[in-house]
């Protein structure tokens, strides 16, 4: 990191858009930039983004709006979070590494560095949000698999997430083999919304087995608007269970998993029953 | 039991050096700036066997900055063992400080010391070696098959059999009657138990600083568990004389074993002696996973035979430990496994013990906390549960019957030393019994089981308790020595100058308390300074629980010795003969009720009348190793839905003989517990298939933090050792025996499951519990 | 826009307030800021894996306890450094530090000043913490030698003196 010659600190979007190329290294909570690239010769200039606008949990009617640059600590202790979608945001939140972790990591960072363990991008889709883009020029509103998918340039402003699904059931465990692990075996971010036993609307998002988040629109389209009954969570169970096992067959924990989605999809739907 | 009535020993008195640390003091290795301080590093193998055919160091030579580079063509080949034991060292001599062949990923090729450690780095990677790459083995099973050799040297020592990869093997017949064995059992069991490469995980990686003084001597600042040995090891291998060297022990950020070593101090050595300048190396924490020490992996087989009526005939263990590329430590860990584990139960008819450290192409294994008698005490332990089982005896019960009783002997301790023959003794102090009640009672044992039999029928969550009760060693018997010097300034406060090493273990303070407490002073009146070579008397180290034990003797016997020229001194003074003196709260008091200060004595030697330093020193070694006795308790919640183990209550009583300090004595024990949870439940290394430690980051070998461990209780149970200094015995290791199997034995208890292979991770208990639902 | 220029000896400097102190330093971009730190003399901050996740190098930056392997010396500039030293000295220990000492909590010592700092932070905002706030607050600091038993409880203690001091 020696040969660069200049690190911007912008304080408005506007000075972003001045200095930012495509090809910009961008750096924010510092909880991966730096340690990636210290011995790292070749970066040109570093903006640090950290004086930008973007520290902010706003909630309107439709929708709540996180800042890109608010950190992991800030969402598991801030009241919006804990009281909307019964405290998932919250709880999700405080599943990330480790308190000192959650102080720095920024929910952007946690986003446009995709990892199979990474936790924004899996409530993201789980409550299917949406990411904001600056690319210096414009701002773009689209779902995290476009993002991913076409692998755009830009920065990421703030995620928005619908409170159409506050009143939903949601479910989030990470297993791993300690608490404060960054690791995971795998780990659930689910909602779920029943009436009278049928599956309004179902959104199984599942971490730690592809770098992007896995789910199937097509199984949740499937069981939607099913009664459930004891044959649909045999049947929801034994799918998701083949179907986490196919997207990593060779993984040395893929019979776990395995194992693991059929009695824990089982135990959702049971409860959901129940409702 | 002794009821004794202590001043200063026994007493919660605060660790002298905790205030400094809590307020981030400089005093740990690496907490000094040296002017002219180089930095040093070394080239690590990137392949598990190999030659290196060809080095040119030329282009690292040409990085600014650079000072020098060595190879093993610039050092005397002087084969030795890094282990931190005394002299002899049991360990085979197979280790060259640099060699002309690699034995494992991580090994030294060479090292450079240069001005920044960057340019260390920069000249590291302009090094060109030709290498030959050779087969590598990495299953001790394999490599005992000898198709690889690892250690082919000619001048390597104390090896038994290189051309099968063994670096010790024991074959122990310790007792047999007349009978044929197992021909009296009613059962017998035969099992296998498993555990994989572990690691200390000291939150200060090893750390060394070595430089010349103004007196043309080599002083080397080391964070290490054994100063003396590295004294008398860095000369062996710089071929210099010990007189040359002085090594002083800062504050050390934890060792567990991993520091009985000497990983760091002779090359640094090396590169100060070639550079004339002081240098600086400090491991990483990859380089600590992968290039300092390790726990020996092991494969433990007990064959034993029991009768319905509870008496265990026979018991048959061998033990076959994967030693990594280097014998260290290989013959004691080795003997200890079966030497501090098998006395613990009365076996009728036949007993045997034997065992290999093998050579394999993987990080080396050497001395951690519990050295043998972790892998071991998973087996015995599980074991016993098993056979309980199979006769229908409730597992406390059939314990108690076969326990070693107050009094008894075994016939292990005569013929199970440690590279020695052994030495035989019988237990003269144990709480072993109390410590099961009192932990049945406090974790609420039947009442429980009770519960959980009926609650367990209709619940996902299976609910269980296990138990294991284990013993240890105070120090090696007959070997391991320490010494003490005490001196008496002005003001009637003494300086106790002690070779023991305080490794954050509190021993500064409890031999301090041990000086005060013969003197009758306060624990402000000793002043500690310990483990300087130049300037405290011999130790051999902070290892195989020998600080209380061993050098609290030598302490003691020190503390008598100057209270006996005191007395003598105040004699004189106060004109009456000494038999009808006593100490007491700073005064010689005499019968008739005379007295005189501690201060007046004290000037009055220094100052008025036939002056003299009031000074003595001691040495001591034990003459037995008495054990200190644990159980432990242990109730866990198995989630079967995902196989996540839940520890809710951990009860682990040990008996220590009189603790010198009650917190410190929780506090080790504690940490040794929840290392052993944390064993259990998380740890392994996980290596690739040409040797590579894939998870050698905090990141990926998680040890437990603050949200990972159970409410944890530790009592201690107090007995009285008539050979220890006031009672004491030890209690830095056994804590960590305890949780392998008495969580082996809590699944077993909850869901029917036998796991014998740690960690019991997620995946491998669901997996258990699908394979005993299709049975 | 603030912006640093990287000088001719591949330097930046910076200015910042540590532990009450104003200074101003010489740094490279690729120096961590643990590194600059400790060598400044302030070696109390301890460096026990560099990747953060041991929280020996625990510091607080403007108000937020973070692992100071992970930044750059540079992202100091313009703010507020608390390191173990600020918090409090062997002459005037912070009644934190001297619950830890009280509680036995202090083994070999090296992941103190990073549990210390932890709990500063933990205390900042909730004074009166349960076992689980405190365990979560804590779980970035990893100990080998007490088992987080005696440090728990150091914490519990911290809480319930520092409600009858006035020391920030």
């Amino acid at each position: 990191m020696n040969n660069i010659k200049n690190i911007y600190f912008p304080t408005t979007l506007r000075d972003f858009s001045k200095i930012f190329k495509k090809n910009s290294s961008l750096i924010a909570g510092s909880t991966y930039f730096f340690n990636a690239n210290k011995k790292n010769n070749l970066l040109n200039d570093i903006i640090a983004i950290t004086e930008l606008p973007l520290k902010y949990i706003k909630k309107d009617k439709k929708n709540i709006r996180i800042g890109s640059l608010v950190t992991f600590d800030d969402i598991e202790n801030n009241d919006i979070c804990k009281d909307t979608y019964f405290g998932f945001l919250s709880h999700s939140a405080s599943n990330c590494s480790s308190q000192l972790i959650r102080n720095m990591a920024t929910i952007g960072g946690n986003i446009a560095h995709p990892n199979a363990f990474n936790i924004m991008p899996l409530v993201i889709e789980t409550l299917n949000g949406k990411i904001k883009l600056y690319d210096g020029k414009k701002y773009t509103i689209m779902p995290l698999t476009d993002y991913y998918n076409k692998k755009l340039s830009g920065i990421i402003t703030e995620i928005i997430l619908p409170l159409a699904y506050d009143r939903d059931f949601f479910y989030f465990e990470k297993i791993a083999k300690t608490s404060s692990s960054w690791e995971s075996y795998i780990t659930f971010s689910f909602r779920a919304s029943v009436k009278n036993k049928i599956i309004n609307d179902m959104r199984l998002v599942f971490g730690a087995i592809t770098s992007m988040p896995l789910s199937s629109i097509n199984i949740e389209k499937k069981f939607t608007g099913k009664e459930i009954t004891k044959e649909l969570i045999n049947d929801i169970s034994k799918e998701y269970s083949e179907f986490v096992y196919n997207a990593h067959p060779s993984h040395k924990y893929a019979e776990y998993r395995k194992n693991v989605v059929m009695n824990t999809i089982s135990e959702f739907f049971s409860k959901l029953s129940k409702r | 039991m002794d009821e004794k009535k202590f001043n200063v020993v026994n007493k919660r008195l605060t660790k002298t050096d905790s205030l400094a640390l809590a307020c981030g003091e400089p005093v740990f290795c690496d907490d000094v700036d040296i002017k002219g301080m180089l930095y040093g590093k070394i080239m690590f193998s990137p392949h598990p066997h190999a030659l290196i055919k060809n080095i040119d160091v030329s282009d690292a030579l040409k990085v600014k900055g650079v000072k020098t580079v060595v190879t093993y063509k610039d050092i005397k080949r002087i084969p030795h063992t890094t282990a931190g034991q005394g002299y002899p060292e049991p360990s085979p001599y197979d280790t060259y400080m640099l060699d002309k062949k690699v034995r494992y990923v991580g090994d030294r090729v060479c090292a450079v010391a240069a001005e920044t450690p960057e340019q260390c780095d920069e000249a590291i990677s302009k090094i060109k070696i030709g290498w030959e790459i050779l087969p590598a083995v990495f299953d001790p099973f394999e490599a005992m098959k000898g198709e690889v050799i690892i250690h082919d040297e000619a001048d390597s020592k104390n090896i038994p059999d290189p051309k099968h990869n063994i670096a010790s093997k024991t074959d122990d017949l310790v007792m047999i009657k007349n009978t044929e064995p197992y021909a009296e059992a009613d059962f017998v069991v035969e099992k296998t138990y498993k555990i994989p490469y572990l690691q200390h995980c000291a939150i200060e990686p090893h750390t060394t600083i070595t430089y010349f003084d103004s007196y043309k001597r080599l002083v080397i600042r080391s964070s290490t568990q054994v100063p003396f040995h590295v004294r008398r090891i860095v000369a062996q291998t710089l071929d210099i004389p010990v007189k040359m060297i002085r090594v002083i022990k800062p504050r050390i950020g934890g060792g567990f074993g991993s520091k009985q070593e000497i990983l760091l101090e002779d090359i640094c050595s090396f590169l100060t002696l070639k550079t004339g300048r002081p240098v600086k190396m400090e491991y990483s924490r990859k380089d600590v996973f992968v290039s300092s020490r390790t726990r020996h992996p092991s494969v433990v087989t007990i064959k034993s035979g029991v009768k319905k009526d509870g008496t265990i005939t026979d018991l048959s263990m061998d033990v076959v430990l994967n030693t990594g590329a280097y014998g260290s430590h290989a013959l004691t860990v080795l003997m200890c496994s079966g030497s501090h584990t098998l006395p613990m139960y009365r076996v009728k008819n036949y007993l045997k013990f034997s065992g290999r450290s093998v050579y394999t192409n993987l990080p080396v294994s050497g001395a951690y906390r519990g050295y043998g008698a972790t892998q071991a005490f998973f087996a015995l332990e599980a074991q016993m549960d098993i056979m309980a089982e199979k006769i229908g005896m409730d597992p406390v019960e059939f314990r108690k019957k076969n326990y070693i009783k107050m009094g008894e002997t075994s016939p292990v301790f005569k013929v199970m030393g440690e590279g020695r023959e052994g030495v035989d003794q019988s237990i003269l102090s144990t709480g072993l019994f109390e410590a099961i009640d009192r932990g049945l009672k406090e974790i609420r044992w039947y009442e429980k089981k009770e519960k959980y039999k009926k609650l367990n029928e209709r619940s996902a969550i299976k609910y269980g308790l296990g138990m294991a009760a284990m013993m240890q060693g105070s120090g090696i018997a007959e070997i391991d020595m320490g010494s003490a010097t005490i001196k008496m300034n002005e003001d009637g406060s003494f300086n106790l100058l002690i070779g023991a090493t305080d490794i954050g273990t509190g021993s500064d303070t409890i031999l301090a308390q041990i000086a005060a407490e013969t003197l009758g002073v306060e624990l402000s009146d000793i002043i500690v300074y310990s483990s300087d070579t130049d300037l405290t008397p011999f130790d051999v180290g902070a290892y195989a629980s020998s600080t209380t034990f061993v050098s609290g003797g030598a302490v003691k016997k020190t503390a008598e010795k100057v209270r006996d020229i005191i007395i003598d001194d105040a004699s004189k003074i106060l004109n009456e003969p000494a038999d009808k003196l006593r100490l007491e709260n700073k005064y010689v008091v005499s019968e008739s009720g005379k007295k005189v200060s501690f201060k007046e004595i004290a000037n009055t030697s220094l100052y008025y009348h036939d002056q003299h330093q009031i000074i003595a020193s001691a040495s001591h070694y034990g003459r037995t190793s008495p054990p200190p006795f644990a159980a432990h308790f242990v109730e866990l919640a198995l989630n079967t839905r995902t196989g996540v183990i839940n520890i809710i209550n951990y009860v682990a009583c040990v008996d220590c003989g009189t603790a010198i300090n009650p917190t410190l004595a929780e506090g080790q024990n504690d940490g040794a517990v929840v290392n052993g949870i944390s064993h259990s439940l998380s740890e392994g290394f996980e290596i690739s298939s040409n040797g590579t430690v894939l998870n050698s980051s905090f990141r990926r070998y998680r040890i437990f933090s603050s949200k990972d461990i159970p409410n944890l209780k530790t009592i201690l149970i107090p007995s009285y050792e008539p050979t220890g200094p006031y009672g004491a015995k030890s209690v830095s290791e056994i804590g960590i025996n305890g949780p392998l199997p008495a969580i082996s034995n809590a699944l077993y208890d909850a869901a029917g499951i036998r796991l014998v292979e740690s960690p019991f991770t997620p995946d491998k208990v669901l997996k258990a519990i699908e394979e005993k639902s299709k049975v | 826009m603030k912006k640093m220029t990287v000088g001719k000896e591949k330097s930046i400097d910076i200015s910042f307030n540590i532990n009450g102190n104003d200074m101003t330093v010489s740094v490279k971009p690729s120096e961590s800021l643990i590194d600059m730190i400790r060598r400044l003399g302030y070696k109390g901050t301890k460096k026990g894996c560099d990747t953060g996740d041991c929280g020996s190098c625990a510091l607080i930056l403007d108000g937020k306890a973070v692992v100071s392997c992970l930044m750059p010396a540079f992202y100091a500039d313009g703010k507020k450094i608390t390191t173990i030293e600020g918090i409090g000295s062997i002459l005037n220990p912070h009644p934190i530090q001297k619950a830890f000492v009280d509680a036995g909590a202090v083994q070999c010592g090296f992941c103190i000043p990073g549990m210390i700092i932890s709990t500063k932070f933990l205390l900042d905002r909730f004074p009166t913490p349960d076992e689980k706030t405190i365990k979560h607050h804590l779980d970035g600091n990893l100990c080998r030698c007490t088992g987080y038993v005696k440090q728990i409880e150091a914490v519990r203690l911290a809480s319930n003196r520092l409600k009858n001091t006035n020391r920030e």
